[in-house]
Order: structure tokens, then sequence, then C-alpha cells
């Protein structure tokens, strides 16, 4: 009975089919492979960013296109953004992160209790551009150097070079990681112990930087400047910033010469870019940051990431453009609070070319009014070790750095210089909190007979090894003495050779805007503006970076 | 003759109770689906998040009246997150199952399936390991000797000291998941430790001590790792074998045929089993009733299994004549003894120091 046999079988199929209640008869477009879940109702995810992260907005506009979430990108510098996750700031204002790395941030207790879901989207690892002059000098025209190279030739003054300021800005602080492994050569993640076996090349490699900044934009516009001889001082050799970086700026047409991209042989510290749900992030928000990632590690938005911002595709399957050589090995990169801040501290305090900086005081009459004396005491004394959040202990007088206070009026006081002892740096700091209370305010605004005051301070100092810069804090116009013109000539005047010395004007009260930009764009500085709502220990504090 | 008769009778009858079983069914499907859906949410090991977001997966939940929401997480992490109003929590190891079960007072659990621990890593790389004895042979089948490379941790021998012409100056080491963080971590810790205690799993905490300094080395010279098996499975492809030349994963993530993350065909990837190695059993804790549902489901249904072999996965009872046996394996330590390890391991961090 074959055929008995067959419909019993064909029977028990279909009962066993009717029965089942998971999966009936062969799906009609048969569903393999995880569900497409792009798609979804209209809604915004609410992102805090790297600064850097500007430049993604139209390919999240395209995502908000195919996938309903629209993406809100508030834009933080690194370490700012990083004491705001820990603190809890971002707590129900933000839905998720979006930084360059969350290495620094999984350091922070308080803060990785806070990450949610990681989705690494892109990468670029962070490289030195050099100049082609100085490709063909140093023998690196095929991009072939190593960090231990690179060291070598700005240890023997060959090489000068641009770069962010490690404890504020992801570029910098990846790059000493690097570089410090790199000269440690032992194959393992630095650890405590490493700062010192590795301190004598380090300073060598340090001793070539000229520009120090808060952040990657700010540092490769300086450099530009000093390239196009827009800025004042000497053009510097390289540029350490992203890989995508220089990749656009050797497309953006704006460069007379190319720079050559270095990418280190000895391994290279990149940043991945996970977008990370908060864990205080509502269920709408998770969805959206679900839909939104697997939009991002599409074929169609790595494809446009690589083609647009230069950055390296996150995921498997996409091809990186044909002149772009494989990415190189990556260095172990610590992950130990210890290590990362006893190399932190270590830059700031014995590797780097100390500062000397001047602060140009108003203590004019109009100071007294609005408690603006006392913001200003506040401001700097939290730049005196006494200020024990994230932001305030990297913003601290450092180490060997020369402070000199220039409170002026009518005139400009006699200048109140301190050394930070590298013994016994607090008592040094203590000493400047003690000068800062004993400011008075009183008389007229003798702006620019100061700050050309703070400038013979600098030029005349017998130690000229250092990263000399200015503060100059203001309340109102200048009204006694020397003009802006005068200003203008004396800093065109001085050689071409000449480090610059950048000015820092920060605005506050009734300050002139006008005349402060011009002062910051003269000098090759940035101006700062701490009035109505402006914070000014804050941006004290923010300043640091560039110092 | 009759009985040809009765044969075509008795066809037909069966044919008219086939046609009503398929009205039937074709009226019922809804009817034996669950009219209503009931929203149960876990936290996860990223490695089964894309089997649990299959499209079948979803469907044959949904016909059982369930609509599953899942946070992928580090396993490991889950013990501290799943406080906060999930129906159950999938980590992948019967220690962190534990370690759940204990914070809240839940008994019963789920095991619908395994996977074991193995080494991903490329061709060339097994040459070059070959060669200086860290791939042997065992019982007949290539594995990595964790033994042999405690011992290049220990010398510091580099990728580019045992293969000339390679970029990498990082210590020849597996790159695993972090243990604060992530499941996979700890069967490294499980795998690591029996390698140092002669092949063993380590009997009691007293013995940990003796362990570290090769644990915390072994830990701690990587730098930062991946929080979840996924993103370290996903390293491993995206950075091939010079920058990731191995990878300690789940078996399952290798053999995975459908999600996005697979592995390339071209024959340049290679799993091996270490030696030793454990098997990872997926175990799922249920919080609330509908939690024990979707654990009694996937261990039961026979085609949520089939699905999960199609994942990589190995369930509980079903033979894979195709999937060969690691030829050693060890049971991970107890709980108590793992808990020292991470302990010693958080201690050693936080100073950012390995014991000598």
């Amino acid at each position: 009975m074959p055929e008995v046999r067959r419909l019993l079988a064909v029977l028990s199929t279909t009962v066993l089919l009717a029965g089942c209640t998971a999966s009936p008869e062969p799906p009609r477009t048969p569903p393999t492979g995880p569900a497409p879940v792009v798609s979804g109702p209209a809604t915004t995810l609410r992102v805090l960013a790297g600064s850097e992260l500007a430049d993604m907005q139209p390919i999240l506009d395209e995502a908000a296109k195919a996938t309903g979430v629209t993406v809100q990108l508030d834009l933080i510098g690194s370490l700012e953004g990083a004491e705001r996750v820990a603190t809890g700031g971002a707590d129900g204002k933000y839905d998720a992160l979006w930084f360059s790395s969350n290495r620094y941030l999984e350091t922070l207790p308080e803060a990785k209790q806070r990450l949610g879901n990681a989705t690494r989207i892109m990468g670029s690892p962070v490289v030195l551009g050099v100049r082609p002059a100085t490709a063909q000098r140093l023998g690196w025209t095929a991009g072939t150097a190593t960090w231990k190279d690179i060291a070598a030739a700005a240890g023997r003054g060959e090489l000068t070079f641009a770069m962010t300021d490690p404890a504020t800005s992801n570029t910098g602080f990846s790059a000493l990681v690097a570089v410090a492994s790199a000269l440690d050569g032992s194959g393992r993640a630095l650890d405590a112990a490493a700062i010192d076996r590795v301190a004598a090349p380090l300073t060598g490699f340090f001793s070539g930087q000229r520009i120090t900044a808060g952040s990657s934009g700010w540092l490769t516009d300086a450099f530009l400047g000093r390239m196009a001889g827009t800025d004042p001082g000497p053009a510097v050799d390289g540029l350490i910033t992203y890989e995508a970086s220089l990749l656009e700026l050797n497309s953006s047409g704006k460069l007379s010469e190319q720079l050559t991209v270095i990418r280190p042989g000895d391994g290279v510290v990149s940043a991945d870019y996970p977008l990370t749900l908060l864990t205080s992030a509502p269920t709408g928000a998770r969805d959206a940051h679900e839909r939104l990632t697997a939009y991002l590690r599409g074929r169609v938005a790595q494809e446009q990431i690589v083609a647009r911002t230069w950055r390296r595709p996150g995921t498997t399957g996409v091809a990186l453009p044909s002149d772009l050589p494989a990415a190189p090995v990556e260095l172990s990169f610590p992950d130990t609070r210890a290590a990362i801040e006893a190399l932190l501290t270590a830059y700031q305090d014995r590797l780097r070319r100390p500062s000397r900086t001047v602060y140009v005081l108003d203590v004019s009459g109009s100071m007294a009014k609005d408690g603006r004396l006392k913001q200003l005491k506040a401001a700097l004394e939290g730049l005196t070790g006494v200020n024990t959040s994230l932001t305030g202990e990297h913003c601290r007088f450092r180490s060997r750095e020369e402070v000199i206070l220039l409170p002026f009026s009518s005139r400009p006081a006699a200048p109140q210089r301190y050394t930070v002892d590298a013994a016994a740096p607090q008592p040094s700091r203590d000493l400047l909190r003690a000068a800062a209370g004993r400011l008075r305010a009183g008389g007229d605004t003798a702006v620019y007979d100061s700050l050309l005051a703070a400038y013979r301070e600098i030029d005349g100092a017998a130690d000229r090894n250092r990263f000399a810069s200015i503060v100059l804090m203001t309340d109102g116009e200048s009204n006694r003495g020397r003009v802006l013109a005068d200003f203008e000539k004396q800093v065109r005047q001085r050689p071409a050779t000449a480090e610059p010395v950048p000015v820092f004007p920060v605005l506050f009260g009734e300050a002139a805007e006008g005349q402060m930009r011009r002062v910051a764009t003269v000098s090759g500085g940035e101006l700062w503006d701490a009035r109505r709502g402006g914070d000014l220990t804050k941006t004290f504090c923010q300043i640091r970076g560039y110092q | 003759m009759r009985l040809r008769l009765l044969a075509v009778v008795v066809a037909v009858l069966l044919i008219l109770v086939v046609v009503w079983q398929v009205t039937r069914d074709d009226d019922a499907v809804a009817g034996d689906c669950a009219t209503t859906r009931t929203e149960v949410s876990g936290i996860v090991g990223s490695e089964k998040e894309a089997f649990l977001s299959d499209a079948r997966v979803v469907e044959a939940l949904g016909c059982a009246g369930f609509t599953l929401r899942i946070d992928a997480d580090g396993s490991r992490d889950m013990a501290e997150r799943v406080a906060t109003g999930y129906d159950f929590a999938f980590p992948s190891s019967t220690p962190t199952a534990e370690k759940i079960m204990r914070g809240r007072n839940v008994t019963e659990s789920y095991k619908p399936f395994s996977s074991v621990m193995v080494v991903a890593t490329f061709k060339p790389t097994v040459e070059v390991l070959r060669r200086k004895n860290v791939v042997e042979t065992v019982k007949g089948r290539d594995v990595v000797s964790i033994a042999k490379l405690v011992e290049m941790s220990r010398a510091g021998v580099t990728w580019k000291a045992i293969n000339e012409g390679s970029p990498n100056g990082n210590v020849v080491m597996l790159r695993t998941t972090d243990p604060a963080d992530s499941n996979s971590a700890i069967m490294f810790l499980s795998i690591a430790s029996a390698a140092l205690n002669d092949g063993r799993p380590v009997g009691g905490a007293d013995a940990v001590p003796k362990l570290m300094p090769d644990l915390c080395r072994l830990v701690l010279d990587q730098g930062t790792k991946p929080n979840t098996s996924g993103v370290l499975f996903e390293e491993y492809l995206t950075g091939g074998a010079e920058r990731i030349p191995m990878a300690l994963i789940y078996e399952s993530q290798f053999l995975d045929s459908v999600s996005d993350q697979k592995v390339p065909a071209g024959g340049e990837n290679v799993l091996l089993f270490p030696n030793p190695t454990v098997y990872a059993w997926h175990t799922l804790v249920p919080l609330t009733p509908a939690g024990g549902e979707i654990g009694r489901l996937l261990r039961d249904d026979d085609t949520l299994k089939d699905i999960a072999v199609e994942y990589g996965f190995r369930p509980q009872g079903r033979r894979l004549d195709d999937r060969p046996n690691p030829p050693v394996v060890v049971e991970p330590p107890d709980y108590q003894v793992l808990e020292e390890m991470l302990d010693a391991l958080a201690d050693q961090r936080k100073a950012a120091r390995c014991p000598k």
C-alpha cells in the first residue's frame, strides 16, 4: 500500500503543520536573517556629541529620511562632555552620546555606569601630517616613519608640530598614549610604572610641540594660518590629528601644498565613534538608537561615511578607497584610570614644554560693580588646585609653569611673577591664590599699555623655551594710554622667527568686542565671551587647553 | 482487489480529513496563534541578539503570545543591570546566571543551548603559531595551547618577533572581552586558570592568588577590551590577521550562517579550539512567569532549536554530526572562585599594576 503510506505521510505532515503554532507553511517571503528594523515612527534622538561630528550632519539627514529618527546633535569638547556625563548632567537631557571614543569615559566609574549599548560606527586613526619639505628633509616622503622616529626627530630639534592638549581633546590624548606606548615598545598596555621608563624620550618629543589647543578644529586652523602666513609666527612642520581630517584638508583645495600623511608603523590609537545609549534613556530612545545604528552601519551610510568624511568604515564589506592603505596596527590602550592619570599628570607637570602665562587683569573702577571683581578672583582661584571637578583638576597651574599677574587700571601695575615649584607645586599655587585675593578695583582702563607691558615681560625673559600666552580680561573700553593701532604695530614689528604670543581676550561687562576680536586675530589667539550668562571661571579653565 | 478498494476508500477518507484539516488550518492560523501579545523584555548577551531578533524567532514567539524586547549587553554587566524591570536575563554562562539567580532569589533556569569557546584566527597566523608550538595537535585536531600562550605573555614575545615582516608590536596574546563586563572573558579566565592549574579547574578561592600574576598580565596587557563578544568578533573580522590575529569568541559566532556578522567565504578565517576549552551554557533566568515561558519555548520548541543551530548554537540534547567536539574540555570553576579572580583583577586594574 504505497499510496496509503504516502497519504498517511501527507496527512501527518498536514496535521503537524495545522497543530503547529510557530511555523506554518513555508513562509511567503522567506524571512531569513535578522529583521531589518530600520524604519519606524518619527522620533528625535538627543545626542551629546564630540565637536568633530558636525560633519556627519548630511548623513544624519539621510538617516532621518530612512529611519524617522531625527538626531539633535549638541556638540561639546571631549573632557567637558566626560564631566557632564560623569556628574549626571546628561541624564534626562540626552538619550545618547557620540564621542570619538569611550575610552576615557570608561575609566571613570561614575560615567561608565551610565553607558548603555554602544555601537561603533566608523574609525579614524590619530596620525601625523607633515609639510612636503619636512617629509623630504626627514626622508618620510613614502609616509613611513614610526612614532620612535618622530619623537627622535623632534628631540633633535628637526621637527616641530601642533598637537591638542591631551587632557581636553581626544586627538592629543590618543597621540600621547600612542607615542608613550610606542616608545615603551613592550607590546603591552602602559601600566602605572611605564611613564618612568619613557619620560626621557617623551620629553624630547614634546620639545618639538609649538602649538597647543583645547580643540582639534582650532588647532588645525592655527596650523594652517601659520603655514599660509596669515597668523603670526613661523610655520610649523607637522600637525597631529585624525587621518580623516588630514585627508579632508588635502582634498579641500585650501592648501598650497599637500600634507604627507605619516601613519606610524609602530602602531596607532584610533577613534571608533561608538554611538552610545545612556542607561537613563527612555524606551522610545532605545528603539530609535537601534534603528539609527542599523542604518548607519548599513552599506549605503558606510559608503557615504568613507566618501564624505574620509573616515574608515566601521563594518566589514565596505571597500576602502584605492589610495587608502590598510589601517595600521592598533596599540594597546591602557584601560586603567591610574595609568591614564599618571600619563596625563606627567604630561602636564614633567614632559611638555612649560608655559609662561601672563594674566592681564582689568581692575578699573567698573570692576567694583555687580560683583565683577569677586568673579575674577574666583576664576583665578579656580586655577590654583582647589577645584576638584574633572575639568578643574586639569586646568590647575602646572608644575614648572611661570604665571605672571599683571593687574591694570589707569596704568599697568608691577608684574607679579610666580613659578610653580616642581617639587612642591601646591604651595606655589597657594601663593597665587593669595595674590588673586589681594586684587582691588579703582581707576581707568589702559588696555593696550598693559598688553604691551605683558609682551615686554615675555620678550624680555631669559628662558625663552616656553609656551607663552596672554589672557586679557577686561570689562570696558580702553580709555587711557596707547590704542589698538599701536598694539597692532608693535606685534607686527616682532621678528618673523619669534614664537608668537597668542592673546586670549575674555569679554566681560562692557568690553569692546570688535577691538578684542582684532587683538585675538593679530596675535594668533582667540576671543572668549564671559558676558551675559557666561561663566568666567569656566572660561579661564577652558583657555588652559591653549596655554 | 478488495484490498485495493479498501485502500482507495481509506485514501479518499484521508484526503477528506486532510482537506478539512487544511481548511480548518487556514481559518485557524490566527486562532492557533495567540491573538493577544504580551510584551516580554529581557537582557541578553550580545551574542544572542541576532538570533533573538530573527524574523522567524519573532514570529514563533509572537504566535505563542509574546512580543520580545531585548537589551543586548555584556553578560557580566547584566548582573548589575538586571534589577531594572526585565522579565528575564539570558547570560551566556552558568556562573553569571548563578550570580543573577542568587541576587534575585530565583531557583529555576533554562539551558536551551550551549556554545564552545573557540579561537578565531587566520590561516597564516596558524602557521606562525605552529612553528612556535602554540598550535599543537591533540587527538588529531589542531588546538591553541593556552599554556604556551602564558609563556609568551610572561616573556613578552611580540607578533613582530615571531613573524618576520609583521607590523604588530603587541605581545602574542588572545584578544578577549573585558572580564568586568562580559561573560566570554569569564570563560577566558576559566580556560586560562585551568591551563595554569595543570589542566584542571581551580578548586578553591585560596588557589587564586598564585595564578593572579599571569591572569592579570593576560587581561591588563591587552588594554581596553570590547565590552561584548559581538564587538570583539567584529574587531576580529574588520581587523584582519595583522591587527587582531586571535580572538576568543563563541563557536556560535563563527558558525553563524544567518546574521550580518558572518565569517566571509574564502577560508582565510580559521576556527581552532583552545586547549583546554569550556562550554558556555546560555542560561535563561526567569524573573517573571512570562520570562519563564520564553525559556521553556527556547528549550522545547523544535523550530526554535533548528533556528538556533543555524545561528551556530548547540541545542541541548541535539546531535550535530557536522560539528567536531573539542578534544580537551574543562568545567568552569565554581562561581566563588571566579569572583575571587574578578575582585583581584579589579584591584590590580585600580593600581594599574600586576603582581610579580
